[in-house]
């Protein structure tokens, strides 16, 4: 310790004389705990010998310091609990050691260490899937390519093929045998399930499986999970080629160094077939399109078309090899919606447990999904069932054969060009099997059935889940039937479940669900909905050309580059097409112009045309017949441009007519010609409207087609599906807002039509099948429904009866014009908020103004100067200067004021205008709540109150039968809810008297509660409320339910032999506003009131302390607070009070009730 | 027959380990030797890094045996226990703080808070005067002069048990020695010592 750490006590009484003066406390202590130097040891002993003093004092603290004894005792008490623990701890079994969770470096997922691959550089550990993905090592840094792993690793995905599928079926899935006969042994397809690495972990019967999904990924969301026919590269490129957006430029550059750009880009294989040449220059220059869509262009220009061939996207002449699916070049590929991985883990889950039971998937069973692979781990029951699962998604499609089988579905419909249903038909009739179930899951039937057939059998969603929900099993021993008579055992297992063909092979479904018809008008639907799309992106492209313009000066340019000028302004694609020459010379000269007429000057001395296709616009060779009207063709879109006069006649009539109002040729298909459709379309259509409802009348397409080179409109009229097209085209035609009367009658005609057409449809059906007429007939009248309710020609809905849960349409018309109060309210304060806002502006805008022309400094310098008296030989420049300052702020006050008086002037227009305003929107709420109530009447009159009319048919008056008033009344007779039962009634209800009709009055039948404290009598006849009631039960009800007397008080005239008597008072119940108040007194138990605040409104009106309040209006008061709680807030009282001896009236506004109230 | 040493009777717990019967009952009784022959001091002290409080210095001294059975076959034999225990217990009582405040129990340290012990020692007259203050003393200096001045350990031991350096624990020492010198001042002990 140093010296200056000391502390130094003063001298103790009892220290040495002349000695040191006594060392601190802590030295003392320190000395003791050897935190002292050797010095300061012997210096601090030393003077404890001599000191007694500081020795006491070390000996007090020593002891003052003392430990407490030490808690033996505690100590062994603890004993007993520690050997219990102890116990515990030896008898649980030894865990590992230390336990370690690898951690995927790639996708951070856990991972088996059974399971793991490592980093041969960095040892870091990867799932060998996404090692094998990623490419390399993902550990930051590391590059490493090798992997070291704890076992050897099977090759990565080796495919299972079909007859693997078949066995793993059998042994594991079906308790049964099966055989084939006569079954031709084709070759099955590969089928979605693939792979793995059954490698049994030790003491389990637990095997880990991969099964490849990817392709299940990818395929297109059908009603059924279903497997793209595509190879997954395939669907890949194409995803590719539609998703990603390119900006090109190419000047001359050959088609090698295209192709290769491409491959550099997309990261996909492009190539060139050997037989195209790779000099060939291309021009092209676009912004931000599709691959897709330049790629088409690309190949135009090249002469080639795109295949998809070898795991690579080939460009190849036309005309060699299978082509590829025909595109339409603007046609965008949608991203593959593909399944939801989480869902599929969700139904494989559950197929597992339906099979299993429901602990199937306690530890160590899992399962992942992982790079488009499911993994699991699981006991090979449960692996016979996830592949079960798999088969019944994927199952393979193959054609086959069917004749005259009793289970026959109908398959009407069905294009027989893009149909294989006759083939999967024949299939399932050739195709006998023997089969024995026991309790075996329907989804394993059905997969085991498709795998024998080769037909793809899908299972909607909501059939797979009724059967995975129902745990519908089959138990059935077939010896030697018909796949198809097999087929339709199995689904009859579950009652609610119906099969039938399908385009391409079979489709399980609800009985509910909607048929092969209607499934089909939809898909075509959407199909048309799509190209509606395409076509308003054209639209807008040609709307563009008339839009944008642009003035340009070039002469003698080549045209690549008077388009490529062009596309710059205007932001469009423009792009030169095959057969034109890029270095031709253009001359255009134009001051400012719209881009369709530059182009058109253009292009036309060249004997140019114009194609729109995609969203661009591309140069293409034209002739003379055409030149400047492709342009017009493209430039006004369909829908503007008007059809004329009435066309009348064949098909041929309108083909006519298109082209002399298009000015383009319009080509029409054979089938066009050859059909026998007559057609009427009213005038005053525009091209667009005459074309739909010709779809509609005749079953017409029409599309943009090139013919040579030139724009053109093709028409068609397939006439295979008449009834579902013209359905179509009839939906759309009834969707035009505007449809003239004339076609809305031409919709009518042709709906007669199709529904003979379905008529005739179906009974021809019916001959041809016999037995299934029905159904047949079923699947007609779902058909006739779907494209009802498509074309909006759906019968008009009946009037709801009450007792069925309809709405009633008397509380919607009472809601409507609730609302409609709510806002004529509103409609007043609002006005006069902004009024006074702009009175406000104004007010202020005027003291500017007068601020402005009192401001002194705007007055002339001269008359300050004059005031000055200060003058020299220099004041002519200052004066000068003074001057010029002082025109300046006039000026520039002038200026202000101007513009005052400006914004002064807008104000009084716009105050002019709101007040207009105020009063047109009054007035038109007005007439409108007029409208209201006269519905209102007409309904009440007529339907609601049906069931008060069968009551009085059933021989029940209306009053004085039944207790409980009319609410209660209909409660019970109508079953309707209290919040229904019109406020009229309720209002009655209140008053405690019903009615009946007596002549032009009403006659009060029955008078209990409130109507009896008033003094009303059974016989005394209801005269008027609010005026005099000469009507029916509607106007009574909506004079006694008037929304805008609620919680006020109303006049009501009754009469009794003669004379009349009037009754103030307000009836019903105040809903969803403050009721009533007085402030500032407050009625004792007495009934007198005393005065709590004299300011209150109350007192104010004339109460005084000790009045009693005998009637508030005609209320009986002797509780004033249940009195007021039938008036609103706001409401105008009229009370009656007693005082001295006499009767005075005072009236007084009520004030609001607060919410504590 | 000589008590057998610590090591000798870890020796004898670590061969009753993977044994069952006879065997492991000696295994569990030559553990009990070792919590007889340890278990007072330590529980002294888990006392004092409790503020007193008996009953959370008791299940900190399960705790600690328990930890340190557990902890047996990774002991460097030959080595002393007492330093070794020291900090297992240490570390317990922190634990079992951390586990209180996680809880919302308490604020401060393990000791803060905690309700006022009796402390036995405070009814002797004179005696114990000052515990309250070294129960007040901050958690490390607390611990210090808990192991030197109670348990009569050495600074490296100290060290050791505590898990810092000599010099720091010989700091401590003395920082714990100037408040309760200050404390004593404060309570007149000295003066009356002095006086006398």
């Amino acid at each position: 310790m140093d010296a200056s750490d000391l502390t130094i006590a003063p001298p103790p009484p009892g220290a040495p004389p002349g000695g040191d003066r006594c060392p601190g406390l802590d030295l003392l202590l320190g000395r003791r705990h050897d935190l002292l130097d050797a010095q300061e040891q012997a210096e601090v002993g030393a003077h404890l010998a001599a000191c007694p003093a500081c020795a006491a004092a070390l000996e007090a603290l020593e002891q003052a310091l003392a430990a407490p004894d030490a808690a033996a005792p505690g100590a062994r008490a603890a004993w007993p609990g520690l050997a219990a623990r102890l116990d515990a701890l030896d008898a649980a079994p030894p865990g590992p050691a230390v336990a370690v969770r690898l951690r995927c470096t790639y996708c951070k997922d856990a991972t088996a260490h059974a399971d793991v691959l490592y980093c041969a550089s960095c040892l870091a550990p990867h799932h060998a899937e996404c090692f094998a993905e990623h490419g390399a090592c993902a550990a930051a840094g590391c590059e490493g390519r090798r992997v070291v792993g704890t076992a050897p690793r099977p090759a990565r995905r080796p495919r299972w093929r079909g007859p693997l599928l078949g066995a793993a079926l059998l042994a594991g899935g079906l308790a049964g045998a099966a055989a084939l006969r006569p079954g031709p042994a084709a070759p099955a397809p590969a089928p979605v399930l693939a792979v793995a690495a059954p490698g049994p972990a030790p003491g389990s019967e637990h095997q880990l499986v991969r099964y490849d999904l990817r392709e299940l990924l990818a395929a297109p969301d059908l009603p059924a999970p279903l497997v793209r026919n595509e190879p997954e590269w395939i669907v890949e490129a194409r995803r590719v080629l539609a998703a990603r957006k390119v900006t090109l430029n190419f000047a001359d550059t050959p088609l090698r160094e295209v192709v290769s750009f491409l491959q550099d880009i997309t990261g996909l294989n492009v190539c060139l077939a050997a037989t195209l040449d790779g000099e060939r220059a291309i021009q092209l220059r676009l912004r931000d399109v599709s691959l897709s869509t330049a790629l088409d262009l690309i190949c135009e220009q090249a002469g080639a078309r795109v295949a998809f061939r070898s795991e690579s996207v080939l460009l190849e002449p036309p005309g060699a090899g299978p082509a590829a699916a025909p595109r339409h070049p603007g046609e965008r590929l949608e991203p593959a919606a593909g399944l939801d991985p989480q869902g599929v883990v969700e139904e494989v889950r559950g197929a597992v447990a339906a099979a299993l039971g429901d602990d199937a998937w306690d530890p160590p069973a899992s399962i992942t999904i992982k790079a488009g692979q499911l993994v699991v781990h699981h006991v090979p029951r449960a692996h016979a069932a996830v592949r079960a699962w798999l088969a019944a998604l994927g199952a393979p499609a193959l054609p086959g054969a069917l004749a005259g089988a009793w289970f026959a579905p109908a398959a009407p419909g069905l294009d027989p060009a893009t149909s294989r249903a006759d083939a999967v038909a024949r299939r399932l009739a050739e195709r006998h099997v023997t089969l024995s179930f026991d309790q075996t899951p329907l989804l394993e039937a059905v997969a085991f059935l498709a795998s024998a057939t080769d037909v793809a059998i899908r299972i909607a969603a909501a059939a797979e889940e009724r059967a995975a929900r129902e745990r519908t099993t089959v138990t059935l021993r077939l010896r030697d039937l018909s796949a198809g008579n097999a087929l339709s055992l199995v689904v009859a297992s579950d009652e609610a479940l119906t099969w039938d063909l399908d385009r391409d092979g079979v489709l399980i479904r609800r009985t509910d669900a909607p048929g092969l018809e209607a499934r089909l008008a939809e898909a075509a639907r959407r199909a048309a909905g799509r190209s509606a799309e395409a076509r308003a992106f054209d639209d807008e492209v040609a709307r563009q050309l008339e839009r944008r313009t642009l003035s340009a000066d070039l002469d003698g340019v080549p045209l690549s580059e008077a388009l490529t000028f062009l596309s710059d302004l205007s932001g469009l694609n423009i792009v030169v097409g095959r057969g034109v020459d890029p270095e031709a010379r253009v001359r255009l000269v134009t001051g400012k112009t719209t881009l369709g007429a530059a182009l058109d000057r253009l292009l036309v001395p060249l004997d140019l045309g114009l194609r729109l296709d995609g969203g661009v616009l591309v140069v293409v060779p034209g002739d003379g017949a055409v030149r400047g009207g492709a342009v017009a063709a493209l430039s006004l879109p369909l829908r503007e441009r008007p059809l004329g006069a009435t066309v009348d006649g064949d098909l041929a009539a309108l083909a006519a007519r298109l082209e002399q109002v298009l000015g383009v040729h319009v080509h029409c298909s054979d089938r066009f010609r050859r059909a026998r459709w007559r057609l009427r379309l009213p005038a005053g259509l525009s091209v667009q409207q005459a074309l739909d409802l010709a779809r509609g009348q005749a079953g017409v397409h029409h599309g943009w087609a090139r013919l040579d080179g030139r724009a053109a409109l093709a028409l068609d009229a397939p006439g295979a599906a008449p009834p579902v097209t013209a359905a179509l085209g009839l939906a759309r035609a009834s969707a035009w807002p505007d449809a003239p009367p004339a076609a809305r009658a031409a919709l009518d005609q042709a709906r007669g039509r199709l529904r003979a057409a379905l008529l005739a449809l179906a009974a021809a059906a019916g001959a041809a099948l016999g037995p299934c007429t029905d159904q047949v007939r079923a699947a007609h009248a779902e058909l006739e429904d779907v494209l009802a309710g498509h074309a909006g020609l759906a019968p008009p809905r009946a009037m709801p009866r009450p007792g069925r849960g309809g709405e009633d349409p008397t509380e919607a018309l009472l809601a409507e014009r609730d609302r409609l109060h709510g806002r004529l309210s509103a409609v007043g304060p609002d006005a006069a908020r902004e009024r006074a806002d702009l009175e406000a502006e104004a007010g202020r805008l005027e003291a500017r103004l007068a601020a402005l022309e009192a401001d002194p400094a705007l007055e002339p310098p001269e008359a300050r100067s004059a005031a000055d008296p200060a003058a020299g030989v220099d004041q002519a420049d200052p004066d000068a200067v003074e001057d010029a300052r002082w025109s300046d702020r006039v000026a520039r006050a002038q200026v202000t004021r101007s513009a005052l008086r400006e914004r002064l002037t807008i104000l009084r227009r716009r105050q002019a205008r709101v007040d207009r305003d105020l009063a047109l929107e009054t007035a038109r709420l007005r007439s409108q709540e007029a409208q209201l109530v006269e519905r209102l009447a007409e309904l009440l009159a007529s339907v609601p109150f049906a069931d008060a009319r069968g009551a009085l048919a059933r021989g029940l008056p209306w009053g004085g039968v039944f207790e409980g008033g009319y609410a209660a009344w209909l409660e019970a007779e109508g079953r309707r809810s209290r919040q229904a039962i019109p406020r009229g009634l309720r209002a009655l209800d209140d008053l405690g008297v019903r009615v009946a009709r007596d002549g032009a009055a009403w006659r009060l039948e029955a008078v209990s509660g409130l109507g009896r404290a008033l003094g009303l009598e059974p016989g005394d006849l209801l005269r008027g409320a609010g005026g005099p009631l000469a009507g029916g039960w509607p106007e009574l009800l909506g004079r006694l339910g008037d929304p805008r007397a609620m919680g006020r008080a109303r006049t009501l005239e009754v009469a009794r032999g003669g004379t009349c008597r009037t009754l103030r008072l307000p009836l019903g119940a105040v809903e969803g506003r403050p009721r009533a108040r007085l402030r500032g007194v407050a009625q004792g138990a007495d009934g007198a009131l005393r005065v709590t605040d004299p300011t209150a409104a109350g007192p104010r009106a004339g109460l005084r302390p000790g009045d009693r309040v005998a009637r508030v209006d005609d209320l009986p008061a002797d509780d004033l607070e249940a009195a007021l709680d039938r008036y609103a807030a706001g409401a105008r009282l009229r009370l009656v009070v007693l005082r001295d001896g006499g009767e005075r009236t005072l009236e007084v506004v009520a004030d609001g009730s607060t919410p504590a109230d | 027959m000589p008590d057998p040493s610590d090591d000798d009777l870890i020796g004898r717990c670590l061969q009753a380990r993977a044994a069952a019967g006879a065997a492991a009952a000696a295994g569990r009784a030559a553990f009990e030797g070792l919590y007889d022959r340890h278990a007072a001091p330590v529980l002294a002290f888990l006392v004092g890094l409790h503020r007193g409080d008996q009953e959370a210095a008791r299940d900190a001294l399960q705790e600690t045996f328990l930890r340190f059975y557990t902890a047996l076959p990774s002991f460097e034999r030959g080595r002393p226990v007492r330093p070794w225990l020291h900090r297992i217990a240490r570390n317990a009582s922190l634990d079992a703080w951390k586990k209180v405040r996680a809880r919302g129990g308490l604020e401060g340290d393990p000791a803060d808070g905690a309700p006022a012990p009796q402390e036995a020692a405070a009814v002797r007259e004179g005696a114990g005067l000052l515990r309250r203050a070294v129960l007040d003393l901050p958690p490390e200096e607390r611990a210090v002069f808990l192991l030197r001045h109670d348990e009569g350990r050495t600074y490296e031991e100290a060290a050791e048990a505590l898990g810092c350096s000599v010099r720091t624990a010989k700091y401590r020492m003395q920082a714990a020695l100037a408040r309760l010198a200050r404390e004593a001042e404060r309570l007149g002990l000295v003066e009356a010592a002095r006086g006398r």
